[in-house]
């Protein structure tokens, strides 16, 4: 990594008195894969407009490549965008729309021949360079949209859910295939998705919108595993949330009363008496018929509720004595051996716990 | 295979309506080849009318007049109509309910007020009649028509498609050219055909604003109707019929290469 690519400052967007993204401030890396990612609706695509050039921030100021931008119109700024609908050129073919950027900069014939066919290469269209968008499936128009931003060079390539149209199984294809793309050619990505899997396998950082406001932003493990807020936790994957108050804390741990049980979490930055939530992984609990001695262990007890068959594992749902539920994992051939009814155990490492206060 | 009676009586009723639609149509021309001077008794086949309206200076000028103010009020409608139908389309402003609803009024304004007003505008401003004048008032009764028809082309129009253009670096003109105008084109052509037979065939108007030199075809057409409906007449018609067909057909072709 060598340096700033993208640096937005403060960024605030109204849309009349509603305000779609508010102080938003982000440093992006030269050939960063860096994801957008929250709930539809959350601002996201106004974010990459005001990037891309075609929204103006109501307040704040955009760099790129160290050069504010709030003077130059989008056709002006090195950068491209694979829009959500992706917006092929219906009275182009294939290979034109990928031509047009190059045409439009009055880029010598020969060199783009040469350049979209690269390019066409690049997404194995090659064969389908004749064709109109409307004779191409979605996949493949997808494809094209993605040719034609790439094939200018562009600083930056902003991609707003590119891949939302397509089958779960191209999906898994394509975010495979744009990964390596990315790291081949050394752009930098802005990607916005709101299935978070999509996120977690993709990116070099996720940030994290809501309502507006960027939450946290981090590596994918940072994300998953250290989620600072509510709503990062509980977006990012399925997990378990615990409200409490403070008890006691010391330099290695607090003790949190949720609903008149102890739960022991890792340290943070809190006071006591204060509110905490408790998160906790499905996958980081264990399931037991018996109490457990160790008292290092959090252990809550509760009643097996359901069982949800997904595969290789088993969701299973508990129903806390406060009435809480609480998703624990099983792995599917290694169920234990109670019914729907039963008296059960949850436990966890405290330091398993992660504590978040907004 | 034997038909039903509602089926009989449903073939019946579509053979009315072509007849009624189409019938009239058919005996101009007809008796535009028609020997007699009359237009009821059939008494031969001939192409005299043709050749006789051929020689006819004063019609073959009248013929020259509407081209000339067909096809240039045509253009100049078509463009300001679609420019205008571009910009209500792109942009948001205050009353723009309002501008959009102004646009189209003139559509059901009668006739013979826009004449009078049109008229009465040039002679306010004490335009001599003649040419320009019929230009301008063509112009000015296409030009919603023109509106109307490019803004049902452009309802389906994704807007993004204009900035992904501009995303390339294609400036806003040059993204006008290259994408928008190639996409609605469709609608541009149909619209500009629609305001050439509006042009052509416009009587009301164009007799306000006619000068005694600048006399169109359906002007001189409807003189000469004065002293009864000759078989000059009726062949005049039909190559206009003809001409107008014609025109409709390539538009059409060219919408359908389009799509
Ligand atoms: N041009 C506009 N005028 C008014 N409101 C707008 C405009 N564009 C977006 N909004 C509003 O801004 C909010 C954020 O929109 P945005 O398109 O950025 O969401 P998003 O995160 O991309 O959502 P999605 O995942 O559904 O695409 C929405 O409430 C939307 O209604
Ligand atoms: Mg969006």
């Amino acid at each position: 990594m060598s340096g700033l690519m993208v640096k937005l400052q403060h960024l605030v967007k109204q849309f009349g008195t509603q305000t779609v993204v508010q102080d938003l401030s982000l440093d992006i890396e030269k050939g960063e894969f860096l994801t957008l990612l929250g709930p539809s609706g959350c601002g996201k695509t106004t974010t990459l407009r005001m990037i891309a050039g075609f929204e103006q921030p109501t307040s704040g100021e955009i760099m790129l490549d160290g050069q504010y931008v709030h003077n130059l119109a989008a056709y002006q700024r090195d950068v491209n965008t694979v829009f959500q609908s992706y917006a092929l050129f219906p009275h182009l073919t294939a290979y034109d729309n990928v031509a047009f950027g190059l045409r439009v900069k009055k880029v010598p014939k020969q060199e783009i021949e040469k350049r979209v066919k690269d390019a066409l290469r690049l997404v194995q269209l090659e064969d389908y360079a004749r064709r109109k968008p409307d004779q191409l499936s979605g996949g493949q128009r997808q494809r094209i949209a993605i040719a034609r931003a790439l094939v200018n060079n562009p600083k930056v390539l902003l991609l707003d859910e590119p891949l939302g149209a397509l089958d779960q199984k191209l999906r898994k294809q394509m975010q495979v295939e744009l990964k390596h793309l990315q790291k081949q050619l050394g752009i930098t990505f802005v990607f916005v998705t709101h299935d978070q899997e999509e996120a977690l396998t993709m990116s070099d950082r996720i940030g994290v919108m809501n309502q507006g406001f960027l939450e946290q932003v981090g590596t994918p493990a940072e994300i998953y595993e250290r989620p600072s807020t509510k709503f990062v936790a509980g977006f990012i994957g399925e997990t378990n949330l615990l409200h409490g108050t403070v008890r006691t804390r010391d330099h290695q741990h607090l003790l949190v009363e949720c609903e008149g049980v102890q739960v022991k979490a890792p340290s943070a930055n809190v006071a006591e008496n204060e509110s905490v939530t408790i998160a906790i992984r499905p996958e980081k609990s264990v399931l037991s018929l018996e109490p457990s001695h160790n008292e290092q262990l959090v252990q809550l007890n509760g009643r097996l509720t359901e069982r949800i068959y997904c595969g290789g594992s088993t969701r299973t749902i508990v129903t806390l004595h406060s009435g809480q539920t609480f998703v624990a994992l099983e792995k599917t051939d290694q169920l234990l051996p109670a019914a729907v009814g039963d008296e059960l155990f949850v436990q966890w490492q405290p330091n398993h716990g992660v504590v978040v206060t907004r | 295979m034997r038909l039903s009676l509602a089926n009989k009586l449903s073939f019946l009723y579509a053979s009315l309506i072509y007849l009624f639609l189409y019938m009239p149509i058919a005996i101009l021309i007809l008796y535009s080849f028609n020997q007699s001077k009359l237009n009821a008794v059939w008494t031969g086949f001939t192409f005299d009318w043709y050749l006789k309206l051929m020689q006819n200076t004063e019609v073959l000028e009248a013929m020259k007049t509407s081209l000339v103010v067909a096809l240039i009020s045509t253009i100049a409608a078509t463009m300001i109509g679609t420019l205008a139908a571009v910009g209500m389309y792109r942009y948001q402003f205050r009353g723009k309910t309002a501008l959009d609803a102004m646009l189209y009024l003139p559509i059901v304004i009668p006739e013979i007020v826009m004449g009078i007003s049109l008229l009465a505008l040039f002679s306010q401003f004490e335009i001599p009649l003649g040419y320009l004048t019929l230009i301008a008032a063509h112009i000015t009764f296409s030009i919603p028509f023109v509106v109307v028809v490019v803004r049902a082309r452009m309802a389906g129009f994704d807007r993004s498609i204009e900035e992904a253009a501009m995303d390339l670096g294609a400036t806003p003109w040059g993204t006008f050219i290259k994408v928008t105008v190639p996409i609605i084109a469709p609608g541009i052509l149909a619209s500009a055909l629609l305001a050439f037979t509006l042009s052509i065939d416009d009587v009301i108007i164009s007799f306000f604003v006619a000068g005694p030199s600048s006399s169109t075809l359906p002007l001189k057409i409807f003189s000469m109707v004065k002293f009864g409906v000759s078989p000059e007449i009726n062949a005049l018609s039909t190559l206009m019929l003809v001409v107008t067909l014609f025109l409709v057909i390539i538009a059409e072709r060219i919408r359908m290469r389009k799509n």
